[in-house]
């Protein structure tokens, strides 16, 4: 299953559960200076169907 | 947004589906400062975007959303629809009061002082080619140019924008 998150920036990454994670951490790090994790990112990553 | 604080919550709680048939939203947040129209754009990306459920009306999923940002608009409006990629999006101005708009370095929304831009034009039959989010807000300062004179709500929202918005009222008899 994929994954989304939209920033509040407009950033926005879609991937598996691991791409995500890794893409969110590395932009809340290297864009706002935020380190996030795991658990906060699958909080707010949302299913997304596969086409 | 910079600094060391804690990840925020999304702005948006709906991703992208291949069912929907129309699932995005635009938001375009305008404002005035120092008498020029001025509008919000995410700092990466080119608009501000929302997933749009079913079954919520879109004006509130558009006032919601800007409520997460710490914005109360006094007046939002759908102003245009366009086909791009997969999706149709459906695009909202919302008319800001100019106090709340951001200000400060970081904001995750920076304001953009707007210029004059020629509209996207189709042809008879199809659409342009291409449409900008420039083109976008010059059809939406447009449109509520006509409102303003033409909706008693909107006249009154948009008193101190009436100086502002003759600038866009069309002029199909202009000398040239």
């Amino acid at each position: 299953m994929l994954r989304e998150v939209t920033c509040q920036c407009g950033w926005q990454c879609r991937g598996t559960l691991e791409e995500v994670v890794a893409q969110v951490q590395a932009h809340g790090r290297d864009a706002h200076g935020i380190e996030s994790t795991r658990e906060e990112i699958l909080a707010i990553a949302h299913p997304v169907e596969a086409t | 947004m910079t600094g060391g604080g804690k990840l925020p919550p999304p702005v948006s709680d709906t991703p992208w589906s291949a069912r929907f048939v129309m699932q995005s939203l635009e938001v375009l947040p305008v404002f005035l400062q120092d008498g020029r129209v001025c509008w919000l754009q995410p700092e990466h990306a080119g608009s501000l975007r929302l997933g749009w459920p079913t079954s919520a009306q879109p004006s509130q999923v558009v006032t919601e959303a800007l409520a997460a940002y710490g914005i109360v608009p006094r007046l939002v409006h759908s102003t245009s629809w366009r086909h791009e990629g997969q999706q149709v999006v459906l695009t909202y101005v919302a008319v800001l009061p100019g106090e709340q708009a951001p200000h400060g370095p970081g904001a995750p929304l920076v304001p953009r002082q707007l210029g004059r831009v020629e509209l996207a034009r189709g042809d008879a039959t199809t659409p342009p080619a291409r449409i900008d989010v420039d083109q976008v807000l010059e059809h939406a300062l447009r449109h509520l140019s006509w409102l303003a004179k033409d909706d008693p709500v909107v006249a009154e929202e948009l008193r101190d924008w009436a100086g502002v918005l003759g600038a866009y009222e069309p002029a199909p008899f202009r000398s040239l």
